[in-house]
């Protein structure tokens, strides 16, 4: 029967012959009538069980949330989505900018994770961090959103520090027909999305979507205004195309804009030498995609991608600009070189080129203007030992780029599956970070000493200035961990990790150069340069776990905890910013096949560097469905308190939005599909 | 009521295109990622396979079994892997012997009486009729085929994501005679 025999029917042959996949082991243990319905219904099945592993089987700390969970959530946005992921520590800081990490050393600029959308790196190498309100996608559009808690740098490359983030969008097939959700909310004030799925010929299917959101103002605890309002237009097209039964063809676009603000400290060379003021965010961006892969046969897989992503901001604190146009491209090929051995290698090219303008004393970029490229190849090669019970990944990437030189990011893992449900995993790997524009060119005067202080008994007023450095080479993280991932009954999984990660070279201290006085921005001033240099190290280790279970054929609770603990040797206030202990249990309750009641609960410790305090909070979605094509909900997000912080000031040195407070919100959402 | 989303019109990609270009989302996105993930996964072939144990099993028909008599599950050739169904064949129904066969591709009329339960295929050519014959025979009817519970079948397969999903007719049921029992219908999206 046409495709799909002739493209799985080899797979299947294979798994008969006494396979390699986890399937045939699966078969083996769970004969067809011990699989109850609703175990059948929760599996997911694969049409090809090659290269791509179950999650029962990577030996590395690994999470996928899926579009029912966030669905369920209530999420309207990706960090929203994350915090219910274990172990990875989401702050709002005001109504557009949140600090996320994974495993400690969190930050508004937080710069050690990598997020990618099918495959399209977002993080800005200006911070080497992510804005994240300019990330958005719409909801319903993502299939799932894998995190991997510890370096990835072997497999993807710089930024994979302490994770990474993928979230993959649906395949246009699965979005077919029109669908109009329309939303109306106290704190998300109104959003519409509009999708439209159709076929193009007999091979191929697009998609094409718009939003447009619309968010209140947050307020401070005095009950002033965040001036943080957002809105937030986007349009993207996938299309998805089977040319022969051999090849497939995704090709993505899209557009989005996003008008923020938010009111933030800023440094004056006048008296009062600091004020507080409001300032406006603007950013655009553009990107498309197009990737390219030939299944040569059931183990062997050749894959092209390229991307082109444009961007442009306009900040007013501190006031700039910012243009920067990214071009990526990679190819990848996966096959079995034995039977026992697969083999995966790639290489890649990326270039960036920015342009920033900076019109403040505060913010200073030299060179306005750089083009840096990235070069890099990697393999990895895996072994199956005994049955397939034991399983050594071993692999290596090389990169090279025209920032902090060239890097090796190796690594080695082993999988030992001592039953089909039973699996424990260990591995040591390096990771790079490459040292952001902000580190290498650029001067920051965030803090102004006022004259004839203690501190500055001159008589001119006296700036601490953050310089960068050219020649700094790259953060380096090496990571030691472990896991056991287990199916404890037909019901309940268990996933525990543990990592120790080691830091060396981090871009966390300063030199203390000589004062000298400044004489370019009209009013003279003393300067004591900082340079960012490479002294600063520490060791950063904790666990996650997580559990899901299905309590009964209607309702299933899935829970996460995380515990991290930051050891720097690095200048005070430098790390501090993460929870040490952090819960996340989110219930899914059938009430009837067209009523649902889903709530997630929420705990994040205190922050010790912004003296932020520890906070329980609910989440809450009730939701009707009379047919599958319509679906009415109310949300209702942090429930338990009219307002609080979730995050405050890193040091004083950041040019971060003045956090304000996450208040109660209910939103009414309506979906139909026609 | 609109049409359903995951039963769309006719003018769609014919399925076996549309499950490729499934399968396709799945493999693309993954093979950027290097490891691939999803929590429990079987191959799709396996898990129908369980779904039709599951619906033979919780499901009573009209004739009594003698405890002789095998359950005859027949596959429309093509449909499922023959070792996923010759995997059936080793178990039991409520104590009957579970007889599993691959009928050839298009189902004759006589291969419907012979069945107690018939898979069809998602690209069956002759489902309709399939559908047509099976009213005056207590045969369950299951396929992956895109509204094939719309058409009058039994007991539709489809794909939510990456999970699978079932629908049933039960006016058309109802007519065939065979009964399911409550467990496996308060599962099911019910189709009038």
């Amino acid at each position: 029967m046409g495709n799909k025999r002739n493209s799985i029917g080899a797979v299947v042959v294979l798994l008969a012959a006494g396979g390699f996949s986890p399937s045939a082991a699966a078969e083996d243990l769970n004969p067809i009538s011990r699989m109850s319905l609703e175990y059948l219904m929760n599996v997911e099945v694969t049409t090809v069980s090659k290269q791509p592993e179950s999650i029962q089987n990577a030996a590395a700390s690994v999470h996928v949330l899926r579009r029912e969970e966030i669905r369920r959530a209530g999420a309207t946005t990706i960090p929203d989505a994350l915090r219910l992921v274990p172990g990875v520590n989401v702050a709002r800081i005001n109504a557009n900018s949140w600090a996320i990490s994974i495993r400690g050393l969190r930050s508004r600029f937080g710069n050690k994770l990598l997020i990618m959308i099918d495959g399209r790196s977002v993080y800005s190498p200006l911070f080497s961090g992510i804005f994240w309100d300019r990330n958005n996608i719409p909801i319903d559009d993502i299939d799932r959103i894998e995190v991997v808690r510890g370096p990835g740098g072997t497999l993807w490359g710089a930024n994979a520090v302490n994770g990474v983030i993928n979230i993959i969008t649906r395949h246009s097939g699965d979005t077919q027909g029109r669908t109009v959700e329309a939303s109306v909310g106290t704190e998300e004030r109104g959003s519409l999305m509009i999708r439209q799925g159709d076929t193009i010929g007999d091979t191929a299917t697009y998609r094409l979507s718009a939003e447009a959101d619309a968010y209140d103002d947050s307020r401070f605890a005095d009950g002033s205004s965040a001036d943080d309002a957002w809105e937030n237009g986007q349009a993207h097209l996938r299309v998805d195309w089977v040319p022969t039964a051999d090849d497939e063809v995704l090709f993505e676009a899209g557009i989005n804009s996003v008008a923020g603000g938010g009111r933030y400290t800023a440094p004056l060379l006048t008296p009062p030498y600091s004020e507080t003021r409001s300032g406006d965010v603007d950013r655009y961006g553009a990107y498309m995609l197009g990737q390219w892969a030939r299944q040569i046969n059931a183990r062997n897989r050749l894959s092209l991608q390229g991307y082109v992503d444009h961007r442009y901001m306009d900040i007013d604190t501190p006031i700039a600009e910012e243009t920067r146009t990214t071009s990526d491209l990679q190819v990848q090929h996966d096959f079995a070189l034995r039977p026992d051995l697969d083999l995966t290698w790639g290489a890649g090219y990326r270039t960036t080129r920015y342009d920033v303008t900076a019109d403040e004393f505060s913010f200073v970029v030299d060179p306005e203007s750089d083009t840096f490229d990235v070069y890099n190849a990697f393999i990895q090669a895996s072994k199956r030992l005994y049955d397939d019970r034991i399983e050594l990944t071993v692999g290596a990437k090389i990169e090279s780029n025209s920032i902090s030189g060239t890097a090796i990011q190796p690594s080695a893992r082993a999988l030992w599956k001592v039953t089909p449900d039973h699996s424990v995993w260990t591995s040591v790997s390096q990771a790079d970070r490459t040292p952001s524009i902000i580190e290498t060119n650029m001067e920051l005067r965030n803090a102004i000493i006022p004259p004839n202080t203690p501190q500055n008994p001159t008589s001119l007023p006296l700036a601490a200035t953050i310089t960068g450095d050219d020649d700094l080479g790259s953060e380096q993280v090496t990571a030691y961990e472990a896991g056991y991932r287990g199916r404890i009954s037909r019901d309940l999984t268990v996933d525990l990790s543990g990592f120790v990660n080691r830091y060396e070279g981090l871009l966390l201290d300063t030199d203390t150069g000589t004062t000298r006085l400044n004489t370019d921005f009209g009013v003279p001033f003393l300067e004591v340069p900082l340079t960012i240099n490479e002294q600063a190290d520490g060791t950063v280790y904790g666990a996650e776990v997580s559990a899901s279970w299905q309590a009964s054929p209607n309702w299933q609770l899935r829970g996460g905890y995380s515990w991290v603990h930051e050891d720097l040797d690095a200048p005070p206030r430098s790390g501090g910013n993460s929870p040490s202990h952090q819960v996340s249990v989110q219930s899914l309750y059938d009430i009837s096949p067209t009523w649902r009641f889903d709530t997630v609960l929420r705990y994040a410790d205190e922050l010790e560097n912004t003296g932020t305090d520890a906070y329980v909070n609910l989440d809450a979605r009730l939701s009707w469905s009379p047919t599958p094509d319509i679906e009415l909900a109310i949300t209702g997000r942090n429930l338990l308190f009219e307002n609080y912080e979730e995050y405050g000031v890193e040091r004083v040195a950041n040019p971060q939005p003045l956090a304000s407070q996450v208040e109660r919100s209910l939103t009414a959402t309506f979906t139909l599909k026609f | 009521m609109p049409p359903s989303p995951v039963e769309p019109p006719a003018r769609r990609t014919p399925r076996s295109t549309r499950r490729r270009l499934l399968s396709v989302a799945v493999v693309c996105s993954l093979s950027w990622i290097g490891i691939g993930i999803a929590f429990g996964n079987l191959d799709e072939d396996t898990v129908k396979a369980g779904f039709l144990y599951n619906f033979a099993q919780f499901s009573e028909w009209p004739k009594s079994f003698s405890s002789t008599d095998p359950f005859t599950l027949c596959v429309e050739d093509g449909s499922l892997s023959p070792s996923v169904v010759r995997g059936l064949a080793e178990e039991e129904i409520n104590g009957n012997r579970l007889s599993s066969k691959i009928v050839p591709s298009p189902v004759r009329q006589g291969d419907i009486l012979a069945c107690d339960l018939l898979f069809v295929g998602d690209s069956a050519p002759n489902a309709e009729t399939i559908v047509g014959w099976a009213r005056l025979s207590p045969t369950l009817l299951v396929s992956d085929r895109e509204g094939f519970a719309r058409q009058g079948g039994h007991i539709e397969l489809f794909r939510a994501n990456r999970n699978l999903r079932f629908r049933v007719n039960l006016r058309t049921l109802q007519t065939s005679g065979v009964t399911i029992s409550s467990k496996v219908l308060r599962l099911a999206e019910i189709v009038q």
